[in-house]
């Protein structure tokens, strides 16, 4: 079921340096791989990763079809940068139409299995139809299999990577693959790659159980070549230099992100009980960094060529949860399984982690939807009849553990669990919905009310609410630490620095989309890159520099920001074609609610400064009031088709 | 910690940056320039603190923080 291939062969006019040059795609229907040529156009149009990723989505996936259907499809995408010298190139995208909310799925996620697909001959791999019966793909030196899943089929991801790794005698082989939550088509089940790392939000792991495609490992020893290797080198060493010596990267090196906790708390976003509270000096501290690095804490561990290595290796060694060990844990394991469930006890806590990565799930939605569930039982709503007798009281950790084991099966309670919080709602009835706080389907994390900029990146996100697309992160206090000066220069206004109102967020939203897609696309971590992680990281203008060393196509930083709306412009595209417009760009109801304690106490949204902020950010990318991309833009894009595709369907206005 | 006499953040960062010494000022704060390192980020009682805040007066039981940016998943 599979053809050898001569990778080592020239294709067409491939590109060859910095990609690889192929994609390969994949029909699970009939069996069939073969290998197509990455064009130089769509390298200069799209880059790579994410913006190749969603080209090819968007083309090739009509508009409502059902995301776990054969006639969805399910895309790999590295960047050029993967798998050479940069920092932390050790990304990729996974895409879709995402089985959690039916509208634009997109993932990242690190480690090491990236590199390895660069280094096996592939830039993206395209996996279309559905498997008669369970398979993986494996892809080696010059060879494609389609092989059978067999017994590893509905086995955890240790399991199933341990189990592919003895089958094709090599422990070098990087797996990614669902668990038992994929198989059983959780709606938020994803993929995992090197045992802990994941593109947890979209339900693309949902999309694979659909597809009967178990997992995609990868051995590969090829070179990358790059354009220039010695200018290349050069930047390269700079940017480690610069990166090492960051106060930002520093922090992130010794503590991770887990180090949020403290600032989330001392800013008053610490998103208690699922946001019902805004700060807690006693749940910051036990649930800091500091305790979890000192109490189980192994080492360090870093993704590939990474000089922040933020995670770490996690041991519980004694309680009732000896012996569970991990890596990780990432801010969102801990606001999610501690913060917004009230548990405190960071071993349940490690543990909870480590399900979500065996059973293959998103560990924030997972950690949501039971947060949702802990508020509905306090308030009444659900009972332990509906329960299945577990007492879902926040920090009651045992029931939250036991949860996530029904969740992924698919057992009683965590059946109704296991779809989308839209779903889930609609059932349980109107008094429910108070407490579900998404957007578009996809669940809020922190507390969205510490500035008009955070919120507003989350709500216009393609992919519904998410803290990595266009979320000003910096309303901690980055911009606003910035001069006037600055400020009037970069947005527009010096008002941008006020988090408190809708003026020049639209601007300082885009600011943040660009760096993040062109970071996606290079595929390189966003630790990395300005502005997201902070300033004075890699910016759009090194990211042009690197590219043009690594590929020999010199974008300029202009190019970058152009590729980078085309990327945006089509994203928001396929949620148009979905029927997704301006009234989903909106906040939950308790985001529209006064902040109740903290130091933002009082603050609120205001409806009208909502609508000003919004239309400030769809004039700034000149779409119209109703968030369409106008066809003045789409055509400015080299994007006519699409405006004629949106004409047709009467959605261009 | 405790002052006599009334003390703004500024002069509390010089009195950290003495206290704790070169290192201190790289990463936090230039007490010759007094520039805040762009990277840091300080809160009074949970609210940023910027250049013009840094005259503000410290008062009892006031809470400052300092860390840097992150974000994060």
């Amino acid at each position: 079921m599979g053809i050898p291939f001569s990778w080592r062969t020239k294709i067409m006019e491939q590109l060859e340096k910095g990609y690889a040059g192929r994609i390969l795609r994949v029909d699970l229907t009939r069996g069939e791989t073969f290998v197509e040529p990455l064009t130089r156009e769509l390298a200069e149009n799209y880059i790579g990763g994410r913006g190749i990723n969603v080209k090819f989505l968007y083309d090739e996936v009509k508009a409502g079809i059902d995301p776990l259907s054969p006639e969805n499809k399910l895309i790999v995408g590295t960047g050029p940068l993967t798998a050479t010298l940069a920092p932390s190139s050790g990304r990729y995208n996974l895409t879709t139409k995402s089985a959690l909310t039916g509208i634009f799925g997109d993932s990242n996620s690190g480690g090491h299995w990236a590199p390895e697909l660069k280094f096996a001959g592939f830039d993206h791999i395209i996996v279309e139809g559905q498997s008669p019966r369970p398979v993986y793909l494996w892809i080696g030196n010059g060879v494609v299999e389609i092989r059978e899943a067999g017994p590893l089929w509905g086995r955890n991801t240790r399991e199933v990577t341990a189990g592919i790794q003895k089958e094709l005698g090599d422990r070098s082989v990087q797996v990614m693959c669902i668990g038992p939550a994929g198989v059983n088509r959780v709606r938020y089940a994803c993929p995992v790659n090197n045992l802990t790392r994941a593109p947890g939000r979209g339900g693309t792991g949902a999309v694979m159980g659909a597809k009967n495609l178990l997992g995609i490992a990868i051995r590969g020893t090829g070179d990358i070549k790059v354009a220039r290797p010695k200018e290349f080198l050069e930047t390269v060493k700079a940017y480690f230099d610069r990166i090492k010596k960051h106060a930002g990267a520093q922090t992130r090196a010794v503590y991770g992100t887990p180090f949020l906790t403290r600032i989330a708390n001392e800013t008053g976003w610490i998103s208690y009980k699922n946001i019902q509270q805004c700060q807690n000096d006693e749940i910051a501290e036990k649930l800091s960094a500091e305790r979890f690095l000192e109490g189980w804490v192994v080492k360090s561990k870093a993704c590939f060529n990474c000089p922040v290595h933020c995670s770490h290796y996690y041991l519980v060694k004694e309680g009732p949860y000896a012996g569970v060990r991990s890596e990780g844990l990432e801010f969102v394991g801990v606001a999610c399984f501690g913060l917004k469930t009230g548990v405190d006890y960071f071993p349940a806590i490690l543990k909870a982690n480590l399900m979500a990565n065996q059973y293959g799930m998103d560990a924030g939605y997972l950690g949501d939807m039971i947060s949702w569930a802990m508020e509905c039982f306090e308030e009444g709503i659900l009972t332990e009849k509906d329960t299945d007798g577990l007492k879902l009281n926040f920090g009651n950790y045992e029931a939250m553990l036991a949860l996530i084991d029904k969740i992924a099966h698919r057992e009683g309670f965590g059946d109704f669990l296991a779809e989308n919080i839209i779903v889930a709602s609609e059932k349980l009835g109107e008094e429910s919905k108070k407490y579900a706080h998404h957007i578009k389907g996809l669940t809020v994390i922190p507390d969205l009310r510490i500035g008009y900029g955070y919120a507003l990146g989350h709500a216009v996100s393609t992919v519904g609410a998410h803290h990595l697309r266009g979320a000003v992160m910096g309303e901690e206090g980055m911009v606003r630490g910035f001069s006037d000066e600055l400020a009037e220069k970069m947005f527009g206004t010096k008002e941008a620095k006020n988090p408190f109102v809708p003026t020049g967020k639209g601007k300082t939203v885009q600011w943040y989309e660009q760096g993040n897609i062109i970071a996606d696309c290079g595929n390189i971590c966003k630790f990395i890159t300005t502005p997201y992680a902070n300033m004075g990281l890699l910016e759009i203008s090194d990211m042009a520099l690197l590219l043009g060393h690594a590929t020999g196509i010199d974008f300029s930083e202009q190019d970058l920001k152009t590729a980078a709306e085309r990327i945006l412009v089509l994203e928001r595209a396929f949620n148009v074609r979905e029927g997704v417009g301006r009234n989903a760009d909106t906040l939950p109801p308790r985001m529209w609610e006064p902040v109740p304690d903290g130091p933002l106490k009082g603050f609120q949204f205001k409806r009208d400064e909502w609508d000003q902020a919004l239309d400030e950010y769809y004039k700034i990318h000149d779409w119209n009031k109703q968030g369409v991309p106008t066809r003045k833009t789409l055509e400015k894009l080299g994007l006519s088709y699409v405006a004629e595709e949106l004409e047709r369907l009467e959605r261009l206005t | 910690m405790e002052f006599e006499g009334p003390l703004c953040i500024e002069a509390l960062l010089t009195y950290l940056a003495e206290r704790y010494g070169p290192e201190f000022e790289r990463q936090i704060y230039d007490t010759k320039a007094r520039v805040l390192n762009p990277s840091v980020c300080i809160t009074l009682n949970g609210r940023i603190v910027t250049k013009p805040d840094l005259k503000k007066l410290v008062e009892e039981n006031d809470r400052i923080a300092v860390f840097t940016f992150l974000a994060g998943g």
